[in-house]
């Protein structure tokens, strides 16, 4: 093992050591249960799903000639139309698991990134806090290279708990649901045509995009608690910004502060990019998005690694 | 005379604006003790932090086997094992695990070193226990272990001796002294406590708002100590015996206690007087020497 690999190693047996890391991951185990439990009606599909959607179908067809609905409901209603009728026509049944699984937004999310931002916070202010981080840095190690590993853990930790996450959305869904479903295609609308895709990518490619934001936030938890060394500062800043950072960026930006669009929030979902599609915000493109991206990390990276290196360890 | 394995010259620190730190030079040679004695907040605790390249030098440099501290950061703190303040590690682990994590961060330290420290700081029985369950002492030797796992050839003790028992504080003088006969290394132990360096260390350095005011083997600063003290004899019969040193010595005033005679008397005048009392028949139980302390003297030195 190279040394990096050895600090990564070496803070990843700190993380899963600590009693609350287990904690956390038996909230999330009790929170995925409960969605499924309480859930469970909802997702369920019914043997009669024909019948049912071919009479949904024509409800859907009436909305849509009623110029009461307004046009945005319109819109959902249209898709939902077009996918049922496919799915009336191929003979394609829909199952419970793909659901409930891509339902991993709305339950399983947002703990999975709170646990991920307290362990983001507590890396480096937690050395201080304990006063190990004396020991920590009489070592024959850089300590950029000290950091780095500190920042690479936190990542590893993050890709574990998504990837725990997910796999107690499959596994308690296919359990509740059945497990065909994950073989079943999934049906999606692409340049206004319904298509089949594989349901296990579909759903990773939509997980793959909300780990955008979610990397973006720890690198910002991490800085803040780099520079400030007061983990409840960063976990209560990241926070704020991934319950209220988009809403009130696009609130600022209403208001005609133009240069909001360049703003962090604004840019961390990237799915609306995809298929094809354009971001609601004129002159936002996926490269600029990108571009806005890059330029925050790096300066979050910035500021982390040079207060690091430079500052007076007197604990 | 041999090369020093540190070399302090002339180290200053400014904290806020405050010269925390005056300009502090002393050099360390393989094999030696050295006491790094001061009342607290005399900078001891600063001084050491920039030996190991925790804070930076505002003034000065710190040489460890020539590589500079601040230049040559990781050269130099390969050879160094320290323990700062206090022996934090990681409470949620085992002993073992923090070994383990700080045997990862140096080249070449294998299990069997691992096991070896422990074995020198005698923890075999509570290494597989959370740190949390330990003691104070437990901790020190702990963190003892951990500053040799890469078997350094210069160790950083700060206040080693806190929270030990007289038998623990007995133990660490042994392992400090038998590491630096055996192994040639070069010690520093800050303490703000005397009595126990009196015995552990060969020097003593003396710092005192950010000076150092004094350095000296330990043998020195006792044998320096001719002023006259107060000698209890432990004597029978007690007239007899004050009669006779009355005798050859007028001008000494001899005082009665309840075991003996008390005399204010040199170092080197103990033996005559005790000669002197064998030789009349006077039973001599014991002498004590009301010899100034170390401690005595760090507070007649600290509060001039
Ligand atoms: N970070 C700091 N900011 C301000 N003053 C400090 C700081 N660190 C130490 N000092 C001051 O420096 C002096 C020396 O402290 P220290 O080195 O801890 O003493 P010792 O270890 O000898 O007890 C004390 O007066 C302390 O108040
Ligand atoms: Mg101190």
């Amino acid at each position: 093992m190279g040394l990096l690999m050895k600090l990564i190693h070496n803070e990843n047996v700190k993380t899963f050591s600590r009693i609350g890391t287990w904690i956390m991951v038996a909230f999330l185990f009790g929170t995925v249960l409960m969605h499924a439990i309480f859930g469970y009606d909802s997702y369920k599909q019914s043997p009669n799903w024909k019948a049912e959607l071919v009479k949904q179908n024509q409800e859907d067809l009436k909305a849509l000639q009623d110029p009461k609905v307004p046009e945005e409901e319109k819109a959902n209603k249209s898709e939902r139309l077009m996918i049922n009728q496919y799915r009336v026509e191929k003979d394609i049944a829909p199952t419970g698991v793909q659901f409930f699984a891509l339902d991993y937004k709305m339950g399983g999310e947002s703990l999975t990134v709170i646990f991920i931002l307290i362990v983001a916070a507590m890396s480096v202010s937690s050395e201080f806090s304990m006063g190990t981080i004396k020991l920590l840095m009489i070592r024959p190690v850089n300590r950029m290279k000290i950091l780095l590993a500190k920042y690479l853990s936190v990542i590893v930790t993050a890709i574990f708990f998504v990837l725990l996450s997910i796999g107690l959305y499959l596994l308690m869904g296919g359990i509740a649901f059945g497990f065909e479903g994950f073989t079943t295609p999934y049906l999606t609308i692409l340049k206004g045509k319904v298509v089949e895709v594989n349901f296990i990518s579909h759903l990773f490619q939509n997980v793959g995009l909300s780990c955008v934001q979610m990397v973006m936030l720890v690198t910002f938890a991490f800085m803040i608690s780099t520079v400030f060394r007061n983990s409840s500062l960063a976990i209560g800043l990241s926070l704020l910004g991934y319950f209220m950072g988009s809403i009130i960026s696009f609130q600022i930006y209403a208001a005609g502060y133009e240069w909001m669009k360049y703003s962090l929030f604004i840019n961390t979902d990237l799915s609306i990019y995809l298929d094809d599609r354009v971001s609601m915000i004129e002159g936002l493109t996926l490269g600029t998005s990108l571009t806005v991206l890059v330029i925050h990390f790096l300066v979050f990276m910035i500021a982390s690694f040079v207060t690091f290196q430079k500052r007076d360890i007197a604990i | 005379m041999e090369k020093p394995l540190i070399q302090i010259k002339n180290l200053k620190k400014k904290i806020k604006g405050k010269w925390i730190i005056k300009g502090i030079s002393f050099d360390l040679y393989p094999g030696e003790v050295f006491g790094f004695l001061g009342p607290n907040g005399a900078g001891k605790t600063t001084t050491i932090r920039m030996m190991v390249g925790l804070t930076s030098i505002t003034e000065g440099e710190v040489l460890i086997e020539g590589y500079s501290i601040a230049k040559n950061y990781e050269k130099a703190i390969a050879k160094v094992g320290g323990i700062v303040e206090n022996p934090d590690m990681y409470k949620f682990l085992t002993g073992y695990k923090n070994l383990e994590l700080y045997a990862r961060m140096s080249p070449g330290v294998s299990k069997k070193r691992i096991d070896e420290v422990v074995k020198i700081v005698e923890l075999e029985h509570a290494i597989h226990q959370k740190v949390s369950t330990y003691s104070l002492g437990m901790r020190q030797r702990l963190g003892l272990a951990q500053a040799l796992l890469h078997q350094p050839s210069v160790l950083i003790l700060d206040e080693p001796t806190n929270g030990l028992d007289p038998a623990g504080i007995h133990d660490l003088r042994n392992y400090l002294r038998r590491l630096a006969k055996e192994e040639q290394m070069a010690i520093l132990v800050s303490s703000h406590l005397l009595s126990e360096m009196e015995m552990m260390c060969d020097r003593i350095g003396i710092i005192q708002n950010g000076e150092l005011i004094r350095v000296e083997t330990v043998r020195d600063l006792i044998e320096k100590d001719e002023q006259a003290k107060q000698v209890l004899f432990e004597v029978e019969p007690i007239h007899v015996a004050q009669q006779v040193i009355e005798q050859h010595f007028p001008q000494k005033r001899v005082e009665r206690v309840e075991k003996g005679v008390i005399i204010s008397l040199s170092r080197s005048e103990i033996p005559a007087v005790s000669a002197l009392l064998v030789s009349n028949q006077v039973q001599l139980f014991g002498i004590q020497r009301k010899s100034k302390s170390l401690e005595e003297k760090f507070l007649e030195i600290t509060h001039q």
